[in-house]
Parts: structure tokens; C-alpha cells; sequence
């Protein structure tokens, strides 16, 4: 497929051999099925993504996802139904209003929203699926490490 | 239930900002009710604080811990390792909590992550509003069980003002009139003639006015 | 591996499921619900119970052997783990046929390693019957072995070999020291069998056969034409090398083990000790049922140069005889030897401890680093005061009156060729003349010269066919991450994939379908266009049979978005085009044209055959196999072999891909679990999971009773019960965690969904991939 994307961390060349980790909490009835389709249809797609398996992303504690932020990971993927899809009825909407606040707090501490992000897909959408992980491990790749990296500790952490 | 609501993270940076070391402390009682100070945000900010400290280049070590009640002494004793062991404290707590830790530990600042809003209830999932003013001298018998002190902008005691308008207050047009609220509450109990008495003046010497209150009720003191 | 892992460590962690590895299956008995099946298991060298697969053995293991796993592309140590993803999850060390290099160089096999080892530990006895087992003459070799295996020594990498050839001498010599303490002979033999065998000739291979065929149970006579027995140890090595009582001793412990010696007795023709085939034979004489001729190999090589008949010229091996049985050979005081072997050096040092003898020297033509004598025999000879006269070669002995004066030489520019092969050359004009009245020739001794040609080595060309083999075992290979043909390395532009080589070909006696081969080319098609943007793939099918799940789509894929073209036409011909090394491929097209095409590169999708082992395994189970020589199954009962309660899954029963054999694999353990349906739950082990507490009842002692998890959960299951707490209906809840995000104390959690499972789980993904 497009070459560019097999090699994320070729756009941030000066970055050197730095490549973004992205956590995607994925839930159990659209989101997961979704991944698993994308591999059963052998899709390509960044292998900088680690899913994490949700019952639905109203149960990603905020925690967790911080969690995921100060231990180092560069960016973080919540992926839950469609709106009004949900499987517990409304378990997404909540997980959209959590990540709104902690893409609030994210801004207000200086690593910034764009390092998470919710999206909403079915279980068909394999395609959708690897766009949006395409598109978050572009954008982190943009953003850099997350300054919080145990490597990037040294000197003066700037954003 | 007194309702409490989180102190946005750049002040709260600014206020532990001479500390290194800190204790969190959360408060089991209304603000984990009202979703403010409980375990869960005690957690959520202590993340977001060492996350904020550690960017800034001037990491924090945080020590979490939630208790009971805040207000009250029997909980509070037990903090004291924990309090010896941090240079500072913030609490999760109402004001009261605040400063029954402040009031204990005499040698380690003490401060509010939350602001203290009111004594209120839930009115809907995570959506809380003010009831009572705390003054100390209790009218809801005259009207249906409303408060007219709290809840009605300007306070009136004999009816809304001019200002109200399809059954909401001037002040805030989504805020229902607590004068029609009455109304309908004592049409509905059948207690409208309570409407023709006249209410004279409040008494406001049992509220704040006199500085801080102290009760004293000698049946349970020991 | 994605899909085989996960199904190997599920196998690995069930309690009721054994595998056992390194195990062949040697037959099966019994009936459908009761089998005995004959297991015969190999060593893993490694053992698997103090095994916990650290990997420090890997870091010091210095052996690298080319890793199977990889294609034999990378390499892999001696110790190893297949893959790391091997279930069991063990090391092991393959011992591919290479013994231990001290034990491989020695060529009575040794076990040099092993009685060293013992020696180490003091345990002396079973040192010497180590070596005795291969070699029934320790304290002799001990003494005069060339000890090949210390030269070989892996520790001549450190410092220099171990003393493999003293240690020996030591074991043998203690035990002979102490012949009181360790009583009973090795042991006798196990049974005795009625054919008798005769060995003639009593040296070292007589007597080494002599013993072991003695301990395999037969009768044996040794017969030996001169007085004593031992041969050229007794006759040819020098006294002050082997002394004679040792040799006497160890001729003696042979003896003992019952084998008859007839010394002085020659045999002049072998076959009239042989009983004849038909009865009534010659009546005169003892006969036996095997002849074994060891007469050793007494004869001196000639130089073949003028002068040589001259009675002054001795060969060596006579006058080592002459000197070991204690007569004084009659010789000048000035010798000289001609040669550059151990046996030169023997005679040159033979001669130096004979009375009268003023002078010996020695020429050879290979320089004094090159001479296959033993160095130090050769650096003691020189402190003897044996002149050495390297790089000459012999053109003619002088003579004077029939009387030997001297031997005239010339020089030797190089003794072997480039290929390490004998192949002296001279240069006639430069020469030199020794002076001698005695000339010991030896030059080596008589060999068959017409067995030594079939162990003649070519000059270098076995081996670089071997690495050429090495070469094309790779080919079509990717490697380096780069597509490249394998004969010349060029990155290829065209690449032709021929479907159903020999599969879906009656005329080969392969009618079936390959089953992966359409998946396989398309995909290799894929992995080819990453690796080598632009390159034109085609593929030769009959038709694409892509039947597993979203297969097609993949196909698909590969013909629109990547281009591959696929061609429905079976080639019939592919010809080198020679310069470019191009193929052209002949074909029909569908239209019965015929149509020809160059590409690049060819990949032959050749179709699967039953692997090498099947027949053979198949024959020890008693399983019959198909037409193709895959297992026999009926189209009914696609699992089920010809023989009832052995069921089938995977290749074996005919081409598969891994899907397909795991949905058979657990069609063929349903099969036989009918077969054990009325047993079912004996003998199994169960899993002991950590204690569960049941919390029903109890004070949810967190709880604050928010009922904010009331107020969230789709189900209703969570209620505020008769003690104002929030509690969880179990019935009701269907475990979507909404609650859990939301408790503000933090109370409620959702099994398998634990604070400290989630975050160790996200810890293991930034830890276990090292930061990606």
C-alpha cells in the first residue's frame, strides 16, 4: 500500500529512529471486531498501534487513559460504536464527554488534546478503522515524543 | 449535601507550585457524591499534576489517599503519618474539611483543590443545584417545602417580584421563578391560603451575618 | 506464527494435554478407546525440568550451525530454541551428527571427552573402561598415539590442547597400578555365538578386532606369522617410545578375554582357513566362518632412483624390525635417512642409539615445518644430534665398488600443490651431494594404491558445489529485504508466478489442488511490490481458488489496486535467454494462441507432496494412504483414518493451510472424544484457580452510596439495598463497566478489567515492545 505509512517516523526525520506508540482502547462490539476485520482482510495499516480490549469505552476509566499519557505513550485512541450505536446504549457518549475532559486537561497541562482523540465506527468498517489510525499516528507523528518519555527527561521539556 | 466543584489544574499548579512532595487527600462523604473530591479525582488530578510537573521540569511525588470524612476528627487522626511524610497537603474536602485538616496539622500547609459552592442536591446525572443558604432559621414549613430565600434571586418573602416571566426568574430566564414553584407547590397540597399571610421581615441574626456560627447542644454532649 | 502461537501456548498451559517432543512413534496397538502406542524419544541434551530458558547457554554456547527456522539463512547456536515462540518453551542442543572435535579426530572414535571428564572427577577405572570400549590399548596409544584429538582440541583456542594422550596413559597406568583394587575384567560377552572367526595377523587392528568380536560372543583365533604378537608395535616402534612389557601387559588383558593367539604362524592363503560353502569341503586344517586380514602394511616404498639396489640401502621398516628384535643391524657410521615421517625419525633415532654410528642425518623434501613427522619427535631427533637436510630430493645414490658413498640430491621448490596435494617439483640446478655409507630409505610404506585412489579429494570442487547448493537452498529468498534473482543477484523488473507445478497434473500422478499456493503467490506478489516498487507480477493460474474468508477480497486487491495481472494459461515451456539470463515463457493464452513472454524471474509454485517421512509413518501405524501418498480419509468422514480411532488433521491427510488444518485438528479431537465420551472427565487434571470470595451478602464497605452507577447502567443492575448501599445484581449485569468509570469511590470493578490489570496491561505494551 502507500509506502509512507508502513514508515511513520520517515516524516520526522529529525527525529531519528523514534517512532509514535499509540495506545487505541478499543471496545468489545464495533471498535475490536473492527481491528480484527481489518487484520482478517489483511489491511495495512501503521503497526505503531496497540489495542487494548474494552467492554465498551464507557468503561475506559479517565485514569487509564492518563495513565497511558504519563507512562509515555504518544498518543491515545479511544474507539467506541457509532453515536446512538452503542451496545450499552450510551457507554460512548459518556466516553466522548470524558475525553473531551481530559483533552481539556491535557491542554491546561501543556501535552495537548491532539495527543487523544474518540472516534466512532461500526464493526464493518475495517477501512474507517485504519484511516483513523492512520490519521492519529500522522498527526502524533507531527507532535513529536511525548515530552513525557522517559527518554526525552533531560534538558527543558518545551510545548 | 454540601456540593463542591474541582479548581481547574493551572491554579491548582500554582498553588502546590513551592512543593515537591504532596499529600492529595480526598473526602468520602458529599464531594464523592457530587463527583468532586472522591478517590476517582483525587486520582485524575494527581495524575494530571505529576504530568504538568514533570513537563514543567519540576516533577512531584504525590501521595494519594481518600478518607471518610474530612470533618471529622476520628478520620483525620489517621493522616497523620502520611501528613509527616509530605511537605504539604491539598484537599479534596469542603471547606470544612479544608480546615479541620488545617486546624490539626499545624506545621504543613494545608490547601483547597475544590471550590465550596453550596448545599444542594442532584438534580440529574452530574447536574446539582443550590436548595438551601444555610440561615439558620428554617421557613419552609410557610412555603410548601421552597425555598424562597435560596432559591428566589432577590429573596422575597411575600410573593415574585414584576420581573418574572413564563414561570422564570429575570435574573436567569432557564431558572424557574421560585415564587411560581411555590405557587404551584401549595395549589398542589391545597395550602394556597398560606399565600394571603403575611411574612414579615426575616430574622437574619441566626445566618452569617454575626461571623462564623457555633451550635452547642448540651443533650449531646458528653 | 500469529496463528499457530496463541494455538500452541493454549495446548502448552492445559493441564490434560502431554506434549512430548523429540519422539518418534513406533507403532500403535490396541482398538479404538484403548491404544498403546511405542514412543522412542531422543535427547534433548538440555534437562527440560531446570530449564527456565534465561538464554545464557545461547551467549556461551560458540557453535553456529545454520537456523532451519530461518531457512537456513541466519545462523543458530548449537544450544537452541527453535523459535521464540517454541512450545515447550526449552533449549536444546543439537548434536547433528559432529561428535566432539577431539573424539571426531580420533580414529578409533574415542570418546576423548568423556575420559577426560571422568579422569577430572577421579574416577579412574571408568576412565580406562571408556577407552577400553574403543580401544583395547590404552597404555599403548596413551604412549605413542599421534593424539590427533589434542591438536584438535577446542581449548588450542585458549592456550593450547588439553593433554588428551597422557591423561590416557595416566588412566592406564593407574589401573595397571592398581590391578588389585579393581577387579573383574571388562565385562564378558553377553551371549555366545557358534560361528568362529579368524584374524590374521596380531598387530593393532588384529587385536582390536579380535576384542570386539570377541565381546560380541564369538570364538576367535588370532594368527600371527612372527614370534610374538603386537605387530608393528612390537616390530616397527622403537623400544625407547614402547616399552615392551607395556605392550605385553595390554597383548595380555586381550588374551584374557579369551582369544586364542597363534604366534609364528603364518597364513599364506586366507581363503583356506575359510570353511567351504558346500559340505564335503577339504577335510584338511581348522575352519572358520570369517576371515578378518590384518597383515598390516610392511613393505618400504622405493625411490626408484639409480644406485638403489646397492646392499647399503636398507628400508626403514626392516631396519626398525631388525633393531626391536636386539639385533644390531650392520651399518656404517655415517647414515643417512631419507624421509620426513614419523618413521624417518624413528629410524634416524634408532640409528643414533646404535654403537659405532658417528654421524645420522636425515633429508626430506618437505622444509622443517612442513614434515608430516610428529614436531616434537622431529625437535627431539634434533637435540639428538640427527642432522636434518630439508628441501632436497634424491636423484641417484653414489656408489663406489657396489659400496654406497653418498646420495646425490636435488633441491625441492614445493612439495604440494596449491590444493594441499602431494605434487613435489625440482629445480635440476641447483644440487647437492650428502655422503653416506649406510642409506635408511623411508619414504612410506606399501599401500594399495588403487584403494587410496577413491578417497583421492578433487581439487576444491565437492566443496564449492556445496556452497553453490548453499547458495540456490536461498533462492527466491528475500533477502536483506531486497527482491533479488538468485543467480546473479539482479534486482528483477518482470516477475512470472507459475501456479499448479505439479499438482493439478494427472500426468505426474498429482491430480489433487495444492490448496495454498493461490493465497501464497498472491501474497508473495504483495511482499515482492513492497520490496520492490514497480515490479510487473504475473501470475500464471488455470483459475484462483480463493476460498477462506475475505480471500477473494485479497485477490482482489492484488489485481486492481496492485496491479499483479493474472494470466489464466499453463505454461508449457521456460527457456534461459542466454545474456540477460532472462526466462521466456512459452504459453497458450486462453484463446489457444500461443504466446511467449520474457520476465526477470520465474517463481515455480510448486505444488505440496507428502513430506519425506510420511510412507514410513503411515507403514508403523498401519494408516493407508491415497493414490498421492497422502493419508487415506473417506469423503464422509474427512478426519477419520482406514484405521478406526486414529483420526487425521493438518497436511498429512492432504495440502492445507493453517486455518483449515486447526477447524480439522478440532474436528479429529471431537472424533476422538466420542470415542471417550463414556469416560469423559476421568483422568484429567484440573486447574486451580485462586480462592473466590463471594461478596453477595457482605457490607460493600466503599461504597457511599452515590447511586450514580443506579443512575447509569442500561440494565438496572445496581440498586441501593436494604443496608443503603449500592450493590451490583449479578443477573442482570452484562459487564459493560459503565459503573466502574463512573463510581467516584471507586468501588465497583469489572473482573478481567481491573485497575491494576489495565495498567499492567499498559505497561506490558510499553515495555514488551522496547518502545516499539
Amino acid at each position: 500500500m502507500t509506502a509512507a505509512h508502513t514508515q511513520p517516523g520517515a516524516s520526522a526525520a529529525n527525529k531519528g529512529a523514534w517512532e509514535p506508540e499509540i495506545i487505541a482502547f478499543c471496545c468489545n462490539y464495533c471498535a475490536y471486531a473492527a481491528a480484527d476485520l481489518a487484520g482478517a482482510q489483511r489491511m495495512q495499516y501503521p503497526p505503531n498501534v496497540r489495542v487494548v480490549h474494552s467492554p465498551c469505552t464507557g468503561k475506559i476509566e479517565m485514569e487509564h487513559i492518563l495513565a497511558a499519557l504519563e507512562k509515555g505513550i504518544d498518543g491515545v485512541l479511544v474507539a467506541g460504536c457509532l453515536e446512538g450505536g452503542c451496545h450499552f446504549i450510551e457507554g460512548n457518549l459518556r466516553a466522548k464527554h470524558r475525553v473531551e475532559h481530559i483533552r481539556g486537561i491535557l491542554d491546561e497541562i501543556g501535552i495537548g488534546a491532539d495527543r487523544l482523540r474518540m472516534v466512532n465506527l461500526s464493526a464493518a468498517m475495517a477501512p474507517t478503522f485504519v484511516e483513523r489510525v492512520r490519521e492519529i499516528v500522522d498527526t502524533v507523528t507531527n507532535l513529536g515524543p511525548n515530552p513525557l518519555k522517559e527518554s526525552a527527561q533531560q534538558g527543558v521539556v518545551s510545548k | 449535601m454540601i456540593v463542591a466543584s474541582p479548581k481547574p489544574v493551572t491554579e491548582l499548579k500554582e498553588i502546590v507550585a513551592a512543593h515537591d512532595k504532596i499529600l492529595f487527600v480526598g473526602c468520602g462523604t458529599c464531594v464523592t457524591v457530587c463527583l468532586a473530591g472522591g478517590e476517582r479525582e483525587v486520582g485524575i488530578y494527581s495524575y494530571a499534576m505529576r504530568m504538568a510537573r514533570r513537563l514543567a521540569g519540576r516533577p512531584i511525588d504525590i501521595e494519594q489517599v481518600t478518607i471518610e470524612r474530612q470533618c471529622e476528627n476520628e478520620f483525620i487522626k489517621d493522616l497523620a503519618p502520611a501528613v509527616e511524610r509530605n511537605q504539604a497537603v491539598l484537599s479534596f474536602a469542603c471547606g470544612a474539611g479544608v480546615q479541620a485538616l488545617a486546624e490539626r496539622f499545624l506545621n504543613r500547609p494545608v490547601y483547597a483543590a475544590l471550590n465550596t459552592q453550596f448545599l444542594g442536591i442532584l438534580e440529574d446525572q452530574a447536574v446539582w443545584t443550590e436548595k438551601c443558604l444555610g440561615c439558620g432559621d428554617c421557613m419552609l414549613a410557610q412555603f410548601g417545602g421552597i425555598c424562597p430565600v435560596t432559591r428566589c434571586a432577590k429573596r422575597l418573602l411575600n410573593g415574585p417580584c414584576g420581573g418574572s416571566t413564563e414561570e422564570c426568574c429575570e435574573i436567569d430566564k432557564d431558572r424557574p421563578c421560585a415564587w411560581q414553584v411555590i405557587y404551584k407547590r401549595l395549589k398542589g397540597i391545597g395550602q394556597l391560603d398560606r399565600l394571603e399571610q403575611i411574612v414579615p421581615p426575616k430574622d437574619w441574626r441566626p445566618a452569617w451575618h454575626g461571623g462564623a456560627r457555633k451550635i452547642i447542644r448540651q443533650e449531646h454532649r458528653v | 506464527m500469529c496463528t499457530l502461537s496463541p494455538k500452541l501456548v493454549e495446548c502448552a498451559r492445559n493441564k490434560n494435554i502431554d506434549i512430548i517432543t523429540l519422539a518418534d512413534v513406533e507403532g500403535i496397538s490396541g482398538e479404538p478407546g484403548n491404544f498403546q502406542v511405542a514412543i522412542s524419544r531422543r535427547p534433548r541434551y538440555v534437562e527440560a525440568r531446570k530449564c527456565n530458558t534465561c538464554g545464557d547457554c545461547v551467549e556461551a554456547c560458540p557453535v553456529s550451525l545454520p537456523n532451519e527456522f530461518d531457512r537456513a539463512i541466519g545462523t543458530r547456536k548449537a544450544i537452541f530454541r527453535p523459535y521464540p515462540q517454541a512450545i515447550p518453551n526449552l533449549y536444546g542442543i543439537s548434536k547433528a551428527g559432529s561428535p566432539a572435535p577431539c573424539k571426531a579426530a580420533c580414529p578409533a572414535g574415542v570418546n576423548a571427552q568423556g575420559y577426560v571428564a571422568l579422569i577430572a572427577q577421579g574416577e579412574f577405572k571408568e576412565a580406562y573402561d571408556l577407552i577400553f570400549e574403543r580401544c583395547p590399548l590404552p597404555a599403548v596409544c596413551g604412549r605413542v598415539c599421534q593424539h590427533p584429538c589434542q591438536s584438535e582440541c577446542n581449548r588450542k583456542d585458549i592456550d593450547e590442547g588439553v593433554s588428551v594422550r597422557d591423561l590416557k596413559r595416566f588412566a592406564a597406568d593407574y589401573v595397571y597400578a592398581h590391578r588389585d583394587e579393581f577387579k573383574g575384567a571388562p565385562a564378558a560377552p553377553a551371549e555366545q555365538q557358534k560361528e568362529k572367526v579368524a584374524v590374521i595377523g596380531g598387530g593393532p587392528a588384529g587385536l582390536t578386532a579380535a576384542v570386539d568380536l570377541r565381546r560380541m560372543g564369538y570364538a576367535v583365533t588370532v594368527f600371527e606369522a612372527r614370534p610374538l604378537m603386537g605387530g608393528m608395535l612390537r616390530y616397527g616402534i622403537p623400544r625407547y617410545r614402547l616399552a615392551a612389557e607395556v605392550l605385553d601387559q595390554e597383548i595380555k588383558n586381550i588374551l584374557d578375554l579369551g582369544i586364542e593367539a597363534r604366534t609364528g604362524s603364518r597364513v599364506e592363503k586366507s581363503e583356506t582357513l575359510l570353511k567351504p560353502k558346500t559340505n564335503g569341503g577339504s577335510a584338511g586344517g581348522e575352519k572358520f566362518d570369517a576371515v578378518f586380514v590384518a597383515i598390516g602394511a610392511w613393505t618400504t616404498k622405493k625411490l626408484g632412483i639409480p644406485g638403489e639396489d646397492a646392499p647399503q640401502v636398507l628400508p626403514g621398516l626392516k631396519f626398525l624390525h631388525d633393531v626391536n628384535v636386539g639385533g644390531k643391524p650392520a651399518i656404517g657410521p655415517n647414515v643417512l635417512v631419507i624421509g620426513g615421517g614419523d618413521v624417518a625419525v624413528d629410524a634416524a633415532r634408532c640409528a643414533r642409539r646404535l654403537s659405532g654410528v658417528k654421524a645420522v642425518r636425515l633429508a626430506s623434501l618437505e622444509k622443517p615445518g612442513e614434515m608430516p613427522a610428529h614436531s616434537s619427535e622431529a625437535a627431539e631427533a634434533l637435540e639428538e644430534g640427527v642432522e636434518f637436510h630439508n628441501g632436497w630430493g634424491p636423484t641417484k645414490v653414489l656408489t663406489d665398488g657396489g659400496t654406497v658413498t653418498g646420495v646425490e640430491f636435488r633441491a625441492c621448490t614445493r612439495v604440494f600443490d596449491e590444493n594441499r596435494c602431494f605434487s613435489p617439483q625440482f629445480d635440476d640446478a641447483k644440487t647437492t651431494t650428502v655422503r653416506a655409507d649406510t642409506v635408511i630409505v623411508t619414504i612410506g610404506q606399501g599401500i594399495d594404491t588403487s584403494t587410496l585412489g577413491t578417497v583421492t579429494t578433487g581439487p576444491g570442487g565437492r566443496v564449492a558445489a556445496d556452497k553453490e547448493t548453499l547458495a540456490t537452498s536461498i533462492a527466491g529468498i528475500f533477502a536483506g529485504g531486497d527482491v533479488v534473482r538468485p543467480s546473479d543477484n539482479q534486482h528483477p523488473k518482470s516477475i512470472a508466478l507459475v501456479q499448479c507445478v505439479g499438482s493439478r497434473d494427472t500426468a505426474r500422478n498429482a491430480g489433487y489442488c495444492s490448496s495454498i499456493c493461490c493465497m501464497s503467490a498472491t501474497k508473495e506478489a504483495m511482499v515482492a511490490l513492497e520490496h520492490a516498487p514497480g515490479a510487473e507480477i504475473s501470475i500464471f493460474c488455470m483459475d484462483i481458488r480463493a476460498f477462506g474468508k475475505e480471500f477473494d477480497q485479497y485477490v482482489n486487491r492484488a489485481r486492481d489496486e496492485h496491479k499483479v495481472k493474472y494470466i489464466r494459461a499453463m505454461p508449457s515451456r521456460l527457456v534461459e535467454i542466454p545474456g540477460s539470463k532472462n526466462l521466456r515463457v512459452r504459453y497458450f493464452d486462453e484463446n489457444g494462441e500461443e504466446q511467449q513472454k520474457e520476465f526477470d524471474l520465474v517463481v515455480l509454485s510448486v505444488g505440496l507432496r507428502p513430506s519425506a517421512g510420511v510412507r514410513e509413518t503411515a507403514e508403523r501405524l498401519g494408516l493407508a494412504l491415497n493414490e498421492f501418498g497422502f493419508c487415506r480419509t473417506d469423503r464422509l468422514a474427512p478426519v477419520a483414518t482406514s484405521r478406526p480411532g486414529i483420526y487425521v488433521a493438518g497436511a498429512f491427510q492432504e495440502p492445507k493451510d493453517i486455518p483449515e488444518s486447526v477447524a480439522q485438528a478440532s474436528g479429529a479431537a471431537a472424533c476422538a472424544m466420542e470415542q471417550l465420551a463414556s469416560v469423559r472427565g476421568n483422568l484429567i487434571q484440573r486447574r486451580d484457580y485462586p480462592w473466590e470470595r463471594d461478596v453477595t451478602d457482605e457490607d460493600p464497605r466503599r461504597c457511599v452510596a452515590c447511586a450514580t452507577c443506579v443512575k447509569v447502567c442500561p440494565y438496572g443492575a445496581p440498586m441501593i439495598n436494604d443496608l443503603q448501599k449500592a450493590e451490583i445484581q449479578g443477573a442482570k449485569c452484562m459487564g459493560c463497566g459503565s459503573c466502574v468509570a463512573v463510581c467516584p469511590r471507586r468501588a465497583i470493578t469489572l473482573r478481567h478489567q481491573e485497575d491494576a490489570q489495565v495498567l499492567a496491561m499498559l505497561d506490558e505494551l510499553l515495555v514488551a515492545d522496547g518502545g516499539l
